[in-house]
């Protein structure tokens, strides 16, 4: 058992508890470009197409072999891109009457041309980089994730109990055509669903102990050279479903939470939703809809509009920023701090309403014991951040930097007085490295 | 507060990109910042953010130093009323005096007293903060980016580690260089190598030393009077201890006199009281390091500890004890404000233990062993500031090393 003192679970108000309940209908899926890094589409389809579930959508130019396919039947309504033609978002409006196309695995051999063929494999993460496996890549250590210590995220076995024979059934599975090591980290104390010949870990302790590069740092951590995958409990039960059951799974459980939601829950969704529809009539106004968590997650907007692919939560906060008049002399009881500075943490309210003020503007680091606190990995933070920022790779890699992703530096960012964003700084070092390489 | 807002409302646009005074945007966020929070929107991928920012960790330090402050000004009453009185001759003689005598010399009033001291400290404060800051707001204009509140701090305490006789020139020159040379050469705040403030005062120590150090320059009036009592000296209690030894100081002075901050010295450093207020709001807000001040207490406690047991019949410093060194000097304002800075400092916990005993160590060394001048502090944290990348690079390697050992473990 790792029991993890450091960190911080930031007490956010709105929580989702209680049971699983079904979506509203969702007429509007999507597939989101930035969820997957890295990734540059050749288009299969265009606008005004008819596609079935598991239709082929686009390949990746980088990863080729490597396919991405509909998560709903229907038609191609619009294909979106940004600048320099980056591609944003494909979206679907889903039929009536759906159909699947035909799968068949029959041999673990097929099952594992499949899995890419079928965009089955983009449940997988590697680390270092955080990217979708290359083809035919074979892995020594899979890290399965059934913890979830995000704000306002919900314990992953409250749902995944109700398909728990479909789970071990997976995790049998995934030992089989892989070979590997496979470990599988939980939080909640009823979890018994031991199989032999699986490594379980208990991790305890605020945020990011559930995050799975807290995982692998603590059970093995990786470096340049490491065939380690990652995945979390929902990508598992996706997996299965097309192993076990020549099945595309289309639906993900996804919490609803935060002070600007009426009534936080937690309901099965479709994979890909459009946000606006899973929350509407459950949202105050002024409100910042954001696909994941508050920590790492992206605003709904106009061209952003479905849940993340690996996004287990959707959050809302207040957009609306009040003048604080003569702000570096208010006591401060409802603003919430690691640190002390505020009159917060002395009278200690038990949740906060957050909003989306930086509180603050750009300055120099300064070293503050925040960042230690948060940081429960044995890694020099401020001197990793430090290099990070001024893009000293070297430096960085030695430091550490290929054990982590952008959300294993959120609590970092939530915390810098100097109001750097490290988890996009993160990301462009990692992409810098990863060409370095190649 | 409404008015006040219309007002930057409406002066904003001239000051954004593509107004006319589009250069001078430091200058307007200065000013908008003081009064209102920046309107900053949070962006992806991180949507909250912790309430603290630069400018409240600065004011906090900045206030933090208030007790200290006022007791400076009142000791500076205290201590040259006294003397005044003494030689009966209640003129400083120079352009202060026209504005002490509009309360007068009255050496038993406490209204005196503060006024005295106030007539003397907030002209250096003033001088310090005024200069300093349009150094700030010239590199901040030249470099494009915004003017960093850590300036506070570094004004305030330069201000308060000078004597109050300090001519004002000096002090202007002093933060020039502490600004310049200690800071915004290297970056601005974040990026400096050593403590501006300190540097400012290290300057001015070397290059005045009569102004700024010695037995006349503690009391107001001392200095240009010249006229020196029977049995009177202006000396601060560690000159005391490095002529005679602890049997001369506690003549003097009393322990608790030091302690409470009844003592000639620089005008912030006297009262342990006062600082110890700021020591406990600096460690309840975490905004100071309590690893580098029980490392520097711990370095300063062994020291001293030793000398004592060693003992010298030459030199009378050798048996000051630990108690002793802890309130004279600027032992304690140089350990909550000065060591504790997070810039100059190490910025490992480890190395912020090992950062903290090199200071204490040094500070006794300095003290006790060197002859040219008997104040360490200053010096010490410096050389602490200097060594400090050093001590972070062996705690980062080691902990590089140790995590690669455990993986080839593995």
């Amino acid at each position: 058992m790792y029991n993890l003192k450091k960190g911080l679970n930031i007490p956010i108000s709105g929580s989702p508890e209680g049971a699983v309940s079904d979506s509203t209908k969702i007429s509007h899926v999507g597939i989101l470009g930035p969820d997957y890094i890295g990734m540059k589409p050749t288009m299969m389809v265009e606008v005004g197409d008819q596609v079935k579930i598991g239709s082929v959508l686009f390949e990746d130019k980088k990863n080729p072999g490597v396919f991405f396919t509909s998560p709903a039947g229907g038609l191609i309504k619009s294909i979106n891109r940004g600048e320099k033609r980056r591609f944003i978002s494909l979206e679907i409006e889903v039929a009536d009457q759906e159909n699947q196309v035909e799968i068949l695995n029959d041999s673990d051999e097929i099952l594992l041309k499949n899995l890419s063929k079928y965009g089955i494999i983009n449940n997988f993460r590697t680390r270092p980089f955080n990217k979708t496996p290359k083809l035919n890549d074979i892995p020594n250590d899979i890290f399965v994730n059934v913890c979830d210590t995000n704000p306002l995220s919900v314990d992953p076995y409250i749902y995944l109990q109700h398909e728990i024979d479909l789970f071990n059934r997976s995790l049998i599975k995934l030992k089989e055509i892989f070979n590997c090591n496979i470990h599988v980290c939980y939080q909640n104390n009823d979890f018994n669903n031991f199989i032999d010949g699986i490594n379980y870990y208990n991790f305890k302790g605020p945020h990011p102990a559930g995050l799975s590069g807290t995982h692998i740092h603590f059970i093995k951590p990786v470096d340049i050279n490491s065939k380690c995958w990652y995945i979390d409990g929902q990508g598992i039960l996706s997996f299965g479903d097309f192993a076990l059951n020549n099945k595309i799974r289309t639906t993900r459980y996804v919490s609803i939470g935060g002070p600007s939601i009426i009534e936080p829950k937690i309901v099965k969704a479709r994979i890909g939703s459009d946000c606006r529809e899973l929350v509407a009539g459950n949202l105050k106004d002024n409100s910042r809809l954001i696909s994941g968590s508050v920590l790492n997650g992206y605003e709904i907007t106009d061209s952003l509009t479905f849940l993340g692919f690996y996004h287990n939560q959707i959050s809302a906060i207040s957009d609306e920023v009040p003048d604080t008049f003569l702000n570096w002399l208010m006591p401060g009881s409802k603003l919430h701090s690691k640190l002390g500075a505020f009159i917060s943490s002395w009278v200690k309210p038990e949740e906060f309403e957050f909003n989306t003020a930086l509180n603050g503007s750009n300055r120099g680091i300064v070293p503050v014991a925040a960042y230690e606190e948060v940081m429960p990995l044995n890694i020099m933070s401020l001197q990793l951040l430090k290099s990070i920022v001024v893009k000293d790779i070297e430096n960085a890699i030695k430091l550490g930097v290929l054990e982590l992703a952008p959300e294993d530096l959120s609590l970092c960012s939530y915390v810098c007085p100097s109001k750097y964003d490290y988890c996009s700084i993160l990301d462009e070092n990692l992409e810098l490295i990863y060409k370095e390489l190649q | 507060m409404k008015f006040l807002r219309n007002l930057f409302d409406e002066a904003k646009p001239s000051f954004s990109k593509g107004g006319t005074a589009e250069k001078y945007f430091p200058i307007y966020d200065i000013f908008e910042n003081l009064f209102f929070l920046s309107r900053n929107k949070t962006k992806n991928p991180i949507h909250i953010r912790d309430a603290l920012d630069i400018q409240r960790m600065m004011v906090i330090v900045w206030l933090s130093t208030f007790p200290a402050m006022f007791f400076g000004m009142y000791n500076i009453g205290n201590q040259s009323l006294e003397y005044l009185a003494l030689i009966d001759t209640p003129n400083t003689g120079d352009w202060h005096h026209y504005l002490v005598n509009i309360f007068g010399y009255e050496p038993n009033s406490f209204i005196n007293k503060m006024w005295f001291g106030a007539v003397y400290f907030i002209p250096i404060y003033a001088t310090t903060f005024l200069v300093g800051i349009s150094w700030e707001i010239l590199f901040a204009i030249i470099r494009k980016h915004e003017v960093n509140e850590g300036f506070f701090v570094s004004s305030v305490l330069f201000a308060l580690s000078c004597p109050p006789d300090l001519p004002l020139w000096q002090a202007a020159l002093g933060i020039t260089f502490g600004i310049v040379i200690g800071k915004e050469i290297f970056g601005g705040t974040g990026k400096n190598f050593l403590n501006p403030a300190l540097t400012g005062r290290a300057f001015l120590y070397f290059a005045y030393p009569s102004d700024i150090s010695g037995d006349k320059v503690w009391i107001s009036g001392l200095g240009d009077q010249m006229i020196i009592p029977q049995g009177y000296s202006g000396a601060t209690p560690l000159g005391v201890a490095a002529e005679s030894g602890v049997p001369g100081l506690t003549d003097k002075f009393s322990w608790f006199d030091a302690f409470a901050g009844n003592i000639p010295g620089s005008i912030g450093e006297t009262s342990i009281i006062a600082i110890s207020i700021a020591a406990v709001i600096l460690l309840m807000t975490r905004i100071a390091s309590y690893r580098i001040m029980l490392g520097t207490l711990l370095g300063m406690f062994v020291t001293s500890s030793l000398f004592n047991i060693i003992g010298s019949e030459t030199n009378p410093m050798f048996n000051v004890p630990f108690y002793w060194h802890l309130v004279i000097g600027s032992f304690a304002f140089g350990l909550v404000f000065m060591a504790t800075e997070p810039v100059s400092g190490s910025g490992t916990n480890k190395g912020r233990w090992i950062y903290g005993i090199v200071i204490g160590v040094t500070v006794v060394l300095i003290r006790v062993v060197n002859p040219a001048f008997p104040e360490g502090m200053m010096l010490a944290i410096l050389f602490a500031n200097l060594l400090a990348p050093v001590i972070d690079h062996l705690v980062v390697n080691n902990n590089i090393q140790k995590k690669l050992k455990y993986r080839e473990a593995l």
